[in-house]
């Protein structure tokens, strides 16, 4: 039984006026205790959403999203579930995610229970885990850093003992020396608290550096999944291709980042047959007419592409 | 930048009261409210005659013995003056406050229920917000009768729904955010992030706008009464006074002290409600953290 499962996952957003947009269009992925699992794919292709409908803020249209062997409820005005509480949510943006009126450790204590002894015990040894002195727990989001706010969010999430944890792009709104210790810190916390990761970023390298796999979501679609290092070395589908090309490489040798052409297309209207073929470089007549599915290749790897079984991988 | 700002400003040891508070527009409606607010308190202390007492000098101009002169009765206009701020600053506060608290429930109930019971409750403020508040005051004071407190009752009619508007607007902002949303992440239920985490982001704005409402409270007390709808002779209120005053322009006085007197109190609670303003405002919080070193 895995930690978080989501199968087929569809999420369609009503629009204003009428009419829906298709956010998530049948995405499964699995998240072990202990793993982080990487979601990478550009602004727009249905990450975020996805992360909300894994938690339950989002109500899930089809397919199933499981937890710990039980199905994921959407939040009602009754309070969650207790078992659903050990699935937690940190969000981007620590700024709008911790409220400014009260203190950082009455919003850690959010999610504990107990005595008010027993909980300031508690809080004090979470800012430990994360990183944070003690004596933050009396003062008030105003007077941290994003970095420091982004790890009382995490510490907010621990307290509830989670097994998994979806992180919807943790590190984006941070400078990078605070990316760098906290993906460190997301690194431990998966090794030391046997936590799950669901790691979502748009932020290549460091989802390579961390996680120990991968999923390239692609207009509500995973596109190519699989283990990081092979993914890395040698990416199955064009757009993972694209993406890591599109990685700035600071070794000196003077390498530009190659850009994708093309835009995320709206994905109230897909295109037909493959969802990557507008923008795709290999692109033949069989990826106009036919989508292919998501198929397994060899070591563990999965890639929706005609042409991913010809590559030789393995 | 005034001088007075600038020595305030200089003192580091004023450094723990917000920078909103050392503006010059707020140190003036301040002082002034402060003392309106003693002069209500103390009223029978400080005017010199009784203000329904009549002398055998009707109509003097101002001078040393009658301050403010004497009306055409031969009342003090002075003691008439500061006998009416124990009419309208009570009156105003009792009702701002009675606003306030109706608004910010029927605001409250709406942005936490949403649906049909925010449509409903929010056309009927709609219905309210389609009559110019004077006008709807005025049909409302009629219909319940001439009198101060029917008057008053008029004006909360008038002034709910602003309140409910913004405490409905703040609910469904707020409870949408996301630290409501971890909050419920973890456990807790929607009342509970209502109670500790939507409620306490709203009471600021309220109160901001409870200030700023003052001042147009006794601005319609004052137009009621000045309409005749409100308070009623001999009853030293200002709109009434003013309105005694416009049929003797040539003793100009006997309008325009009254008439001063509301234009300062409401100047005053203005300019406070736009510094109270201020304060809750976390930009400006900012700023000022990184004005104060």
């Amino acid at each position: 039984m895995s930690a978080l499962e989501l199968r087929d996952v569809v999420v369609d957003y009503d629009r204003r006026g009428g009419g829906s947009v298709r956010a998530v269009a049948g995405a499964s992925l699995v998240v072990e205790r202990g793993r982080i699992v990487g979601l990478v794919g550009e602004s727009g292709c249905g990450k975020s959403t996805l992360a909300r409908a894994a938690v339950g803020l989002v109500p899930v249209a089809e397919g199933s999203v499981e937890f710990e062997g039980t199905a994921v409820t959407p939040l009602s005005r009754r309070a969650r579930p207790e078992h659903l509480v050990r699935l937690q949510l940190v969000f981007q943006n620590p700024y709008s995610s911790l409220n400014p009126r009260r203190t950082a450790g009455s919003q850690i204590a959010d999610g504990l229970k107990g005595t008010r002894a027993a909980r300031a015990v508690r809080v004090r040894e979470l800012c430990e885990v994360v990183g944070l002195p003690g004596t933050v727990t009396s003062r008030y989001p105003h007077e941290f850093s994003g970095g420091q706010r982004q790890r009382i969010a995490i510490a907010r999430a621990l307290a509830s003992s989670p097994s998994v944890i979806v992180l919807d792009e943790p590190l984006a709104s941070l400078d990078a020396s605070a990316q760098a210790q906290l993906a460190n810190l997301l690194a431990n916390l998966a090794r030391d608290l046997e936590v799950g990761l669901l790691l979502i970023s748009h932020d290549l390298a460091i989802v390579r550096h961390v996680a120990d796999e991968v999923s390239v979501m692609y207009l509500g679609k995973m596109a190519e999944t699989g283990p990081t290092l092979p993914l890395w070395t040698k990416p199955a589908h064009p757009y993972s291709e694209a993406l890591i090309a599109a990685v700035p490489r600071p070794d000196g040798a003077g390498f530009l980042p190659e850009s994708l052409p093309g835009e995320v297309p709206d994905p109230a209207h897909p295109p037909a047959g493959c969802r990557f073929h507008p923008r795709c470089p290999y692109v033949f007549e069989r990826c106009r007419v036919e989508e292919p599915r998501l198929e397994p290749l060899p070591n563990d790897r999965f890639a929706a592409c005609w042409l991913a079984g010809s590559k030789g991988l393995g | 930048m005034s001088s007075l700002a600038y020595a305030l400003r200089a003192r580091p040891r004023a450094s723990w009261i917000p920078a909103a508070w050392r503006q010059p527009l707020a140190i003036v409606g301040i002082v002034i409210a402060a003392a309106w607010i003693v002069i209500a308190i103390f009223a029978p202390l400080i005017a010199p005659d009784d203000p329904l007492a009549q002398t055998f000098t009707p109509a003097a101009g101002p001078s040393w013995h009658h301050l403010f002169g004497t009306d055409e009765l031969g009342r003090d206009v002075f003691s008439r003056v500061i006998s009416g701020s124990r009419v309208s600053l009570p009156i105003a506060v009792t009702l701002v406050a009675l606003a306030a608290t109706i608004g910010s429930i029927v605001g409250a109930v709406a942005g936490y229920f949403r649906g049909v019971v925010d449509g409903i409750l929010m056309r009927s403020t709609d219905l309210v917000f389609a009559f110019p508040p004077i006008i709807l005051a005025m049909v409302v004071a009629a219909v319940l009768g001439r009198g101060l407190f029917n008057a008053a009752l008029a004006i909360v009619v008038v002034a709910w729904p602003s309140y409910a508007r913004v405490v409905r607007g703040l609910v469904l902002s707020v409870g949408d955010s996301e630290y409501v949303q971890s909050a419920r992440l973890l456990g807790a239920s929607s009342r509970r992030t209502l109670v500790r985490d939507v409620l306490p982001n709203v009471a600021g704005p309220v109160f901001v706008l409870a200030t700023l409402d003052l001042a147009n409270a006794i601005l319609l007390l004052s137009g009621l009464s000045f309409l005749g709808l409100g308070a009623q002779p001999p009853k030293a209120e200002w709109g009434s006074m003013v309105a005694e005053g416009t049929q003797y322009f040539q003793w100009w006085w006997i309008g325009t002290f009254p008439g001063l007197a509301i234009f300062t109190v409401v100047l005053a609670f203005n300019f406070l409600g736009d510094s109270l303003r201020d304060v809750f405002d976390p930009r400006t919080a900012r700023r000022d953290a990184e004005v104060e070193p």
